[in-house]
């Protein structure tokens, strides 16, 4: 399956529609009775979430009729869509609003991510800032960009590699259980800055842009790591699971960690993870 | 206390740069756009520099009799600090918080304004420009959030919790490095700690009963007198590591706010053992 520029460009079109339509009237006009518990107080489904993955849904059918579409409320109903990632001729996973603790607490820091999936390898992927209207964007082979709303396209490249202490990330440990929690935690320390911005959109957008050198995340939803994943190997990163082995669409257990390069991603599994 | 100056005024002051100064560069820096400061990661932008002058002037204009206090101003000037305890009316001015995440692009980030009679804080305003609105509070009037469409909503901090069940924002940056593995430790206690580093979003989220507590240990004014009337307002309880009430003329000695004293009494002993 080749993945055209149009198509791309149909991506982005559809995920900016979504946007306006259904999530950013929503946004900061939540009331109660618009978000109802999940697993946590932080893992909050709203109804712009649920409207935005309909939307993006029926648009993709559209276009590409025999596709395999993979979101969180796909997920709900039918589990099996996830190992389906793995050998599925096309497929595209979906997360309407990732970041849904800030969209609930009025926090601007909120994205729509797409990922292009064929025959278990991700070939490209949309990340998208409803708030401003820029996309992150990216092609296996062809790079990673920042397309501003205006038209404006700059290509993104990783921070060059640095020491422990002069770097800056986020390792997501809130799922994550003890012993390895505090371990983290404290490990931490060793940076120069660690963020927590509960949102990996803009997680993977700041590593693939250098502006962040690592981030790491324990457990592997698709539609929150893949177009990730992609855009910041296609900027020049380095993305592997715990274990050292590639992070492949269809797993969802492991960990991962995404870093400048390969050593210095050895350098974040052994300071920081290490177990 | 009614301040001598007007709220809504000084708020339209901050739209206004933010409008003319801060979002046209947001997402537009070349590399000339920023230079390092105290730190490489301590960026002042352009956007900074030309808001502040363009607030101040204002603020002069408006008000002609106060004190204007801002980070740049500051910068060039430090003793212009020591003056703020003593003053009868001084605004506290924050152009852009969050000038990491402005400079890497995530849009959040903040316009700050406190207005301080006789060394107390008696007004804050904290601006933002993705949603064009603000919170505001002045000294017992409660805390606000001002829609664009000019609505007022009171804000609250949200009930006490468990401390497995607390969520919270923790700036650990700038901790002293003999404690800072220790506390950041300590936060595998809690449910979540995030760090956005933009202190304008992070007020508003607790005001807004969203967290649970918030942690800074450098006091710049300009960081933190406008969120902390506004957390107090909203119904938080701030206080310096030591117990004792944040001041004006405080620039050290840490800040912790939480949801009640029984939250940061836990907070203190079980999380941020300074």
């Amino acid at each position: 399956m080749t993945f055209s520029d149009t198509d791309l460009d149909y991506l982005m079109t559809i995920v900016a529609e979504a946007a306006a339509l259904e999530i950013m009237p929503r946004f900061r006009n939540l009331g109660a009775g618009d978000i109802s518990e999940k697993t946590s107080a932080i893992d909050l489904v709203t109804e712009a979430d649920l409207l935005a993955e309909k939307y993006i849904t029926a648009a993709l059918r559209a276009r590409f009729p025999t596709a395999l579409i993979v979101g969180e409320e796909a997920y709900e109903a039918d589990k099996s869509v996830v190992p389906a990632l793995a050998h599925a001729d096309l497929a595209f996973t979906i997360d309407p609003v990732d970041g849904t603790f800030n969209f609930a607490a009025g926090l601007p820091v909120f994205g729509t991510i797409i990922a292009v999936v064929a025959k278990g390898q991700t070939i490209a992927s949309v990340i998208y800032d409803p708030v401003l209207g820029d996309t992150i964007t990216a092609m296996r082979g062809a790079g990673t960009f920042l397309r501003r709303r205006t038209g404006q396209a700059r290509r993104l490249a990783v921070a060059p590699a640095a020491s422990l202490g002069a770097m800056t990330g986020a390792i997501s440990w809130g799922h994550m259980e003890e012993p390895a929690r505090s371990r983290i935690t404290t490990n931490l320390a060793k940076a120069r800055i660690a963020f927590g911005l509960n949102c990996s959109a803009y997680e993977y957008w700041m590593v693939a842009s250098g502006k962040w050198h690592f981030i790491g995340h324990a457990t592997l939803m698709p539609w929150d790591h893949l177009a990730g994943v992609l855009a910041h190997q296609e900027a020049g990163g380095y993305t592997a699971k715990f274990d050292g082995t590639p992070y492949r669409p269809g797993e969802t257990t492991g960990g991962i960690i995404s870093a400048p390069d390969e050593d210095s991603w050895h350098m974040i599994r052994r300071e920081i993870i290490s177990d | 206390m009614t301040s001598q100056v007007d709220v809504t005024t000084l708020a339209h002051v901050l739209r206004r740069a933010a409008q003319m100064e801060i979002l046209p560069r947001f997402r537009r820096l070349g590399s000339d756009d920023v230079r390092a400061k105290s730190e490489a990661t301590d960026l002042v932008t352009e956007a900074d520099e030309r808001a502040e002058r363009m607030v101040k002037a204002e603020v002069l204009r408006l008000w002609p009799e106060a004190l204007f206090i801002g980070e740049e101003s500051v910068a060039a000037d430090p003793a212009l600090l020591e003056k703020l305890a003593d003053a009868d009316l001084a605004i506290v001015v924050d152009p852009v918080d969050g000038t990491f995440n402005f400079a890497s692009g995530i849009p959040a980030f903040g316009v700050m304004a406190s207005v301080i009679a006789k060394g107390e804080t008696v007004a804050g305003i904290i601006f933002d420009p993705m949603g064009d609105d603000w919170v505001l509070a002045e000294r017992g009037s409660g805390a606000w959030l001002r829609r664009p469409d000019g609505e007022m909503l009171r804000l609250n901090v949200t009930r006490p919790a468990a401390l497995e069940d607390m969520v919270g924002m923790a700036s650990t940056s700038f901790l002293p490095k003999e404690k800072r593995a220790e506390i950041m430790g300590n936060l595998a206690k809690v449910r979540y700690s995030t760090n956005y580093r933009c202190a304008a979003h992070e007020y508003r989220t607790l005001a807004s009963g969203h967290v649970h507590y918030l942690m800074y240990n450098k006091l710049m004014p300009w960081d933190h007198l406008a969120g902390s009337l506004i957390a107090q307002e909203a119904g938080a309880y701030v206080r310096r590591f030591d117990g004792s009430p944040y001041l004006p003329r405080h620039i050290d000695g840490g800040l912790l706010v939480a949801v009640d004293e029984g939250s940061w009494e836990l907070l203190r002993r079980e999380v941020f053992t300074m």
